[in-house]
């Protein structure tokens, strides 16, 4: 088991995702520590922050997840993105959902046993989106991610 | 706080708030949904969700008014299934 960081960051959008976390191989990975927030001009503004499961990652540009342990061994088959130009592809209700103001930040942390667990089917993973956006501006959301 | 009783928590910094807001959650185990246990201001939410007795775990509203219990797990396992049913048949196929 390997633990990484992915950072995505992009100008919100109501359409397209702030970023996924999907994997390119046959491996299970679940995330279970979330950070959403905004690094624009503080103002208030509302946001919806919802993720996603999906069946495919869509077209972003790649970002690479970076290893919470400085000796870990293992590559990361977890393939991070942000900047999405063709979205994801959600598959049924949003996992996690929760409504912001620009100016908070906000963390979830799973009680062990409940992380977001992702299927070990190539091209399969999480998106986050924002689909209430009163203001687009420069939003930031980080997952750790557990790669089985 | 929430960690010590065994849940998930979820944290909102927000400077319009007077100290830190911490909400207690759990995540359905039938279909992986987080349920906040809290609203944003404190309060504890109506719907707690529910309880399944054959896999012992917490689930959500919908999940729990459902009345059938299919962990999440096993749907993981089977969608995980077709996915290499379909990749045997694609290398069944370049195989000739």
């Amino acid at each position: 088991m390997a633990r990484f960081a992915i950072e995505m960051n992009r100008t919100a959008s109501t359409t397209l995702p702030v970023g996924s976390v999907g994997v390119g191989t046959t491996t299970r990975f679940d995330i279970y520590d979330l950070m959403l927030g905004s690094e624009a001009t503080p103002q208030d503004s509302v946001f919806l922050w919802r993720m996603f499961a999906c069946s495919a990652m869509g077209t972003s540009t790649a970002v690479t997840p970076k290893a919470l342990d400085i000796n870990n061994i293992n590559a990361a088959a977890i393939l991070g993105g942000e900047n999405h130009t063709i979205d994801a592809t959600p598959v049924g209700g949003a996992m996690l959902s929760i409504a912001l103001n620009q100016r908070a930040t906000f963390r979830w942390v799973a009680a062990p046993g409940g992380e977001l667990i992702s299927a070990s089917t190539a091209a399969s993973g999480f998106a986050l989106y924002t689909p209430t956006a009163s203001a687009l501006i420069a939003v930031t959301a980080t997952a750790h991610a557990n790669q089985y | 706080m929430s960690a010590r009783r065994g849940n998930g928590v979820g944290i909102i910094i927000d400077p319009s708030l007077p100290h830190v807001q911490e909400m207690d959650t759990f995540t359905c185990a039938h279909c992986s949904k987080v349920v906040f246990l809290h609203e944003q201001d404190g309060s504890r939410k109506a719907d707690q969700g529910g309880f399944c007795m054959p896999c012992m775990k917490a689930v959500c509203g919908p999940c729990a008014d459902a009345g059938r219990c299919t962990p999440f797990e096993k749907k993981l396992d089977a969608y995980e299934a077709k996915g290499a049913a379909r990749r045997r048949l694609f290398r069944e196929l370049e195989g000739g």
